[in-house]
């Protein structure tokens, strides 16, 4: 007999191995598709379900100002609980995005983690801008809004100076006004802050004045509207959205990563519109002009000079951040007159290296305990 | 992967494609060509929907009048106002804190120095150390848009 693949192949050789198999393909094939049967129904009841449940830390609203909220963290103990450390903390969000990022859901809450620590959290929600809202000027989000809150903390807790912290945007309001009001900041931190605006990353191209026409778009829709800022972002990767829909197709079936995943996707999907003065000064000065890391960016005529910051400082970066490049940040240290400064690098993005899944192992733990070995007892 | 299993052969392939799908597009918004035709037809939009955007508006405008009904404008403007009306009665509330302050401050002065001499009560009084209200800064005035 001519030796031959199939002869010699065990499917002919050996019923019995055929039989198992072909039992096994089965079993497998019949599994998948069980497997896609029973995602597709998490789908259709996802559809279904309320919005998941953001920014649960309990808060008390303490101040408002036109839109504005400055909101106080109860402690997690009790809601008289006096904070372990005197020097309170402002957080300072993106003017371009909801405050809550940083208190997603329990468990990815820098807020939460900060509370439990001991620490006297505040932050600021900038709220939703209304079309009245197209005047309010950068000058004003720094010497109006941002003072009167950094007033009434101290105020409130009748200390003289407190730690702000600042992400994204909101880095770069507090890094202005450190470098303005240093006398009142005892430590400043930088959640991924650009301060080099003319770096390599592509908002810094797109941004430039033969790029973006800036002015005339302010001109027409008076406040910079969400929907052009969100495509803008999401153009910075634009397989993201194919990614996404993977990203949750493959979690149907983990009920506590969807819910991280849903919680994420509610923060991204909800842009707020930014005063259209605010964004016209800031897109002028900052990434068409780069005047801050030239110290000579202007608010209600004095000159911003990074070098009056003397308080304490801690940099945050993240190694793939798309939004703000490392560098980008991180050279604010150099431009300091601090003593006391540390630049930290993470690993992941501009949104997961600060509220992913490591974060809470990694980013908040180191976090506060540079904090509180600068916050008194 | 199981040799077995049908659908294990599809997510490489998937990752695959999806890995090369990104860097192509990635090099394609990063290239100068594509920031700079962004910026021309974001420029060609603003410059064709202006005019067509203010003729609607005053179209609306005109409608809603006959209607006797508010227009969008007539609202916003009412909406900065109360936002002045609310800052000027924060205003007031700072300057009614300070003089609370000043006449708790004085109050404890005259508590001290009752059976004081006369020139002992008229004496400079001692500097202030507690941090002054901070007056709440000029909001911007609306520019009139054109």
């Amino acid at each position: 007999m001519i030796a031959s693949p199939m002869i010699t192949s065990p499917m002919i050789t050996s019923p019995l191995a055929s039989y198992y198999f072909w039992q096994k393909w089965t079993d497998q094939t019949l599994r998948a598709s069980a497997d896609f049967f029973k995602r597709a129904n998490s789908l259709t009841r996802l559809q279904a379900a309320s919005s998941p449940h953001v920014a649960q830390t309990p808060a008390d609203v303490i101040y408002t100002e036109n839109k504005l909220r400055l909101l106080r963290y109860q402690s997690t103990v009790a809601r008289a609980a006096e904070s372990q450390y005197s020097i309170p903390l402002l957080i300072v969000p993106s003017i371009i995005n909801r405050y809550y990022v940083l208190d997603l859901k329990p468990g990815r809450s820098l807020v939460e983690h900060l509370r439990a620590r001991g620490f006297d959290v505040w932050m600021i929600d900038w709220g939703t801008p209304g079309e009245e809202d197209r005047f309010v000027t950068f000058d004003y989000h720094i010497e109006g809004y941002l003072r009167h809150c950094v007033e009434c903390v101290l105020d409130a807790t009748r200390q003289s100076e407190l730690s702000l912290l600042g992400y994204c945007i909101g880095g770069v309001l507090t890094t202005v006004f450190a470098a303005l009001h240093g006398e009142r900041i005892k430590n400043l931190i930088n959640l991924a802050a650009p301060i080099n605006f003319h770096d390599d990353g592509l908002l810094s191209q797109w941004a430039r004045a033969e790029n973006f026409p800036v002015d005339l778009l302010i001109d027409v829709y008076g406040n910079m509207p969400a929907s052009l800022l969100q495509p803008s972002f999401k153009w910075l990767k634009p397989t993201t959205e194919a990614r996404n829909c993977w990203t949750l197709w493959e979690r149907l079936d983990q009920p506590e990563r969807l819910n991280d995943f849903l919680a994420l996707n509610q923060w991204a999907e909800d842009n707020v519109a930014v005063p259209g003065e605010t964004y016209r000064k800031f897109v002028k000065d900052c990434y068409q002009n780069n005047l801050l890391m030239q110290n000579r960016m202007m608010i209600n005529g004095r000159t911003v000079d990074l070098r009056a910051i003397q308080s304490s400082l801690l940099n945050i970066t993240a190694r793939q951040d798309h939004i703000c490049p490392c560098d980008s940040a991180a050279v604010l240290n150099e431009l300091v007159s601090s003593q006391d400064k540390e630049v930290m690098t993470l690993r992941g993005g501009h949104v997961g290296a600060i509220v992913g899944r490591e974060a809470s192992e990694t980013l908040y733990p180191k976090l506060a305990d540079w904090l509180a070995a600068r916050s008194g007892l | 992967m199981s040799k077995t299993d049908p659908f294990a052969a599809w997510k490489p392939v998937q990752d695959a494609w999806m890995e090369s799908w990104a860097k192509a597009m990635g090099e394609t918004v990063s290239s100068e060509e594509f920031a700079r035709t962004m910026g021309q037809s974001l420029d060609r939009y603003l410059e064709a929907s202006d005019p067509v955007r203010r003729q609607i508006q005053d179209s609306m405008e005109k409608y809603l009048r006959e209607l006797n009904l508010p227009t969008g404008n007539e609202i916003i403007h009412l909406a900065e106002r109360l936002t002045q009306i609310e800052m000027r009665l924060d205003d007031l509330d700072a300057k009614t804190d300070e003089i609370l302050d000043l006449l708790k401050t004085r109050q404890a002065e005259d508590d001290s120095t009752q059976g004081a001499t006369l020139e002992e009560k008229f004496a400079a009084p001692p500097a202030k150390t507690s941090r002054p209200k901070i007056r709440r800064a000029a909001k911007p005035r609306a520019r009139s848009r054109k």
